[in-house]
């Protein structure tokens, strides 16, 4: 990082305050302007603002577009995916908890193994057994071994 | 008639000396900033500790807390599993394959690596994705902090808390860029840890331990026997079954959240060197995995507490409030909301850094150069960066409450986010472990990828979850990388020029490959 000093942060607080205050006072107006309307006179959302009525708008249609995307490809989609989940939703322990502890051995395996030694630690100032990556991630990935074990 | 906390004098001083000395830390970084490498990416300069808590605490919001108490709470143990089995895999991943490149290659974004590794249309679509998310999630999140934290519990108008926290964190990002962000997360994180650990130490006690709160629970009635199994079995009942958690999010989701969200992995970018780098994500995985006895068991320990005062919570989101209302003495109850702060706090900074990093780098820089013919130089991208920042967090608090309202919104960025994870880990991982990946293939990748997504999503009861986000992302996963191959291949090489230094096997071994990253970073 360079150590140079900004030579005029006066300035720029007293910029960033004066925007700040103006903004809470815009905020404090719309907000003045939402609970008067809700307390005393109901009007329809989209005399209250354009834009917000619009994002409705857009939402909505978005949600028809899904829905008739969903219709269309149904035919197509299930006949692939009905075996498999078929076959997923009889799958369950020991399976389960042999994948989950599976995926944290093999991760531990991976880098001792997989990985090589210079790679691992690359960068580092001071060759030790503290600042030996592949000890870290044994030792990071201990207590979530030990939670699945025991839930 | 709604009972409100009233805070305590000691309450107020905690919070007010953590807002003033946060503001303090931040705003005093901003003397070290001088061009955009020290605002976007800290000149290089992070050591491992203060990027493994900026990690942590960056990704854990104030929403996260309520949120996961209350799944906890419903459904038991398995809501852990988003910092347990969905975080240190996927941060080993990220540590030993994607950040080393990341770093290596000089880049400020993700996008910006995508950028070079395919093409310029891959860098701007993912751009231009992850900055409206993540303009979106800033307004959300600091509008339902407000709202569903402060004024249910305080009731302070949601209103004054949102311009309170969007000034505070604002100005000292605004000011301090990364540094800034990390220097105030280290401070953030100490303080969350200490308020999370103390209602988890009072909850405990006050249930008479881990023993007997377990016991308790089991003998409440078959609706709570799987309170305590972490991988569900496969039903539409619960919303986590273990093949979801397992496939969905373990391999595909969390790797593609921790690897491919800029917000994560910029901290590492500003690594002083690559070992800092990965030592980083590595701590942050290990603190992480603390995260679920702050959130999840305080959860845990509401049902045997309510339960024994005969009180029934029909919201689940209600769990911390209640607890927080009811069983934190003044002193630990300012400590706790002055956590729930850092969490927000550190999330909007985080986000608000990230946000205009890739905005600058990926959007505005593309632009200037199709006009200018050149690109920024570092002080106009300070100025351009600070701009953005300021103009984000302004627009962010106007606009949150109406963002917030606006029916189904929420919903919808998940929705974007949740579809975008598989098909872009796909052609990022097939950019740094493939060399015969080619722009084409990258592009079809993502945008069929993303198409995919929508229709397995809008095709009812596919999968067996009512939401069935992590089955999504697992198989728009393997749909882009078979995508990604078959166009690869159909398509011309790159030019071995173009990928040398950003492809796994040209790097480790390669000489050449380590002196083109040399000349990459300088350039």
């Amino acid at each position: 990082m360079n150590k140079t000093i900004n030579p005029h942060p006066t300035k720029t607080i007293l910029f960033l305050i004066s925007i700040l205050s103006l903004s809470l006072l815009l905020s404090t107006e719309i907000s003045a302007q939402n609970e008067e309307t809700t307390q005393n006179v109901v009007i329809p959302k989209a005399q209250v603002s354009f834009i917000f009525h619009l994002a409705d708008k857009v939402v909505e249609g978005w949600l028809a577009f899904l829905d008739q995307l969903g219709k269309t490809f149904d035919p197509i989609i299930r006949p692939i995916f009905s075996p498999i989940t078929k076959l997923l939703e009889q799958t369950y322990q020991p399976w389960a908890k042999i994948c989950a502890l599976g995926l944290f051995i093999g991760t531990m395996i991976w880098v001792w193994v997989g990985m090589p030694k210079e790679y691992v630690n690359l960068g580092r100032k001071k060759k030790t057994v503290w600042t030996d990556l592949r000890f870290w991630t044994i030792i990071s990935m201990l207590p979530h071994i030990i939670v699945y074990l025991y839930f | 008639m709604i009972e409100y906390v009233t805070l305590h004098w000691i309450d107020m001083t905690i919070i007010g000396v953590y807002m003033v000395g946060c503001f303090a830390l931040g705003t005093y970084t901003s003397r070290y900033i001088e061009n955009a490498g020290d605002f976007f990416i800290s000149g290089k300069s992070l050591p491992f500790w203060a990027i493994a808590f900026s990690i942590v605490v960056s990704d854990i919001g104030a929403l996260d807390f309520v949120g996961v108490a209350g799944n906890a709470y419903k459904y038991g143990v398995s809501a852990a599993n988003f910092d347990w089995l969905g975080s240190m895999p996927a941060m080993v991943f990220a540590a030993f394959i994607f950040v080393p490149y990341f770093w290596r290659s000089g880049v400020f974004t993700i996008p910006e690596f995508l950028g070079r590794r395919y093409n310029s249309a891959v860098q701007i679509i993912n751009a231009l994705i992850w900055t409206s998310v993540m303009l979106l999630s800033l307004m959300i999140m600091l509008w339902t902090t407000a709202d569903d934290l402060v004024y249910t519990i305080l009731g302070y108008k949601p209103i004054y808390t949102v311009w309170i926290m969007a000034g505070v964190t604002g100005f000292y990002t605004f000011a301090g860029g990364l540094s800034a962000v990390v220097m105030t997360d280290v401070v953030q994180l100490i303080v969350m840890y200490v308020g999370g650990l103390g209602l988890l130490a009072l909850s405990l006690w006050e249930v008479g331990g881990w023993n007997i709160m377990r016991a308790k629970i089991e003998a409440l009635g078959p609706e709570y026997t799987n309170h305590f199994t972490i991988l569900l079995p496969n039903s539409t009942e619960n919303p986590f079954p273990w093949t979801g958690i397992v496939f969905g999010l373990g391999i595909v989701l969390a790797i593609a959240y921790m690897s491919g969200n800029q917000a994560i992995v910029h901290r590492t970018l500003g690594a002083r060197s690559e070992w800092d780098a990965k030592a980083g994500m590595l701590m942050a995985g290990f603190l992480k995995s603390f995260i679920p006895l702050m959130v999840a068991l305080p959860g845990l320990c509401a049902i045997v507490y309510l339960h024994e005062r005969n009180l029934v919570l029909h919201e689940q989101d209600k769990v911390i409030p209640t607890m927080i209302r009811m069983m934190l003495p003044p002193g630990l109850r300012g400590l706790m909301f002055a956590a729930l702060f850092a969490a927000l706090m550190s999330s909007i900074s985080g986000t608000l850094s990230s946000a205009s990093t890739i905005f600058v780098t990926d959007i505005f820089n593309k632009l200037w150069i199709l006009g200018k013919k050149k690109s920024l130089d570092e002080k106009q991208a300070l100025y351009v960066g600070r701009g953005f920042t300021l103009f984000l967090i302004i627009s962010s608090a106007l606009f949150a409450e109406q963002i917030s309202r606006v029916g189904g919104i929420y919903n919808f960025i998940q929705t974007i986010l949740s579809l975008f994870q598989g098909p872009s880990l796909a052609i990022l991982l097939l950019g740094i472990m493939w060399k015969r990946a080619t722009r084409w293939g990258g592009l079809a990748g993502l945008l069929l990828g993303v198409f995919f997504c929508f229709i397995l999503w809008c095709v009812p009861n596919l999968f067996p979850a009512e939401d069935p986000f992590l089955f999504v992302s697992m198989w728009s996963f393997v749909f882009s990388i078979i995508v990604t191959v078959v166009v690869s291949l159909l398509t011309p090489p790159e030019p071995e020029e173009k990928i040398r230094g950003l492809v796994w096997g040209s790097v480790v071994q390669d000489i050449k490959a380590q002196e083109a990253l040399s000349e990459r970073v300088q350039s």
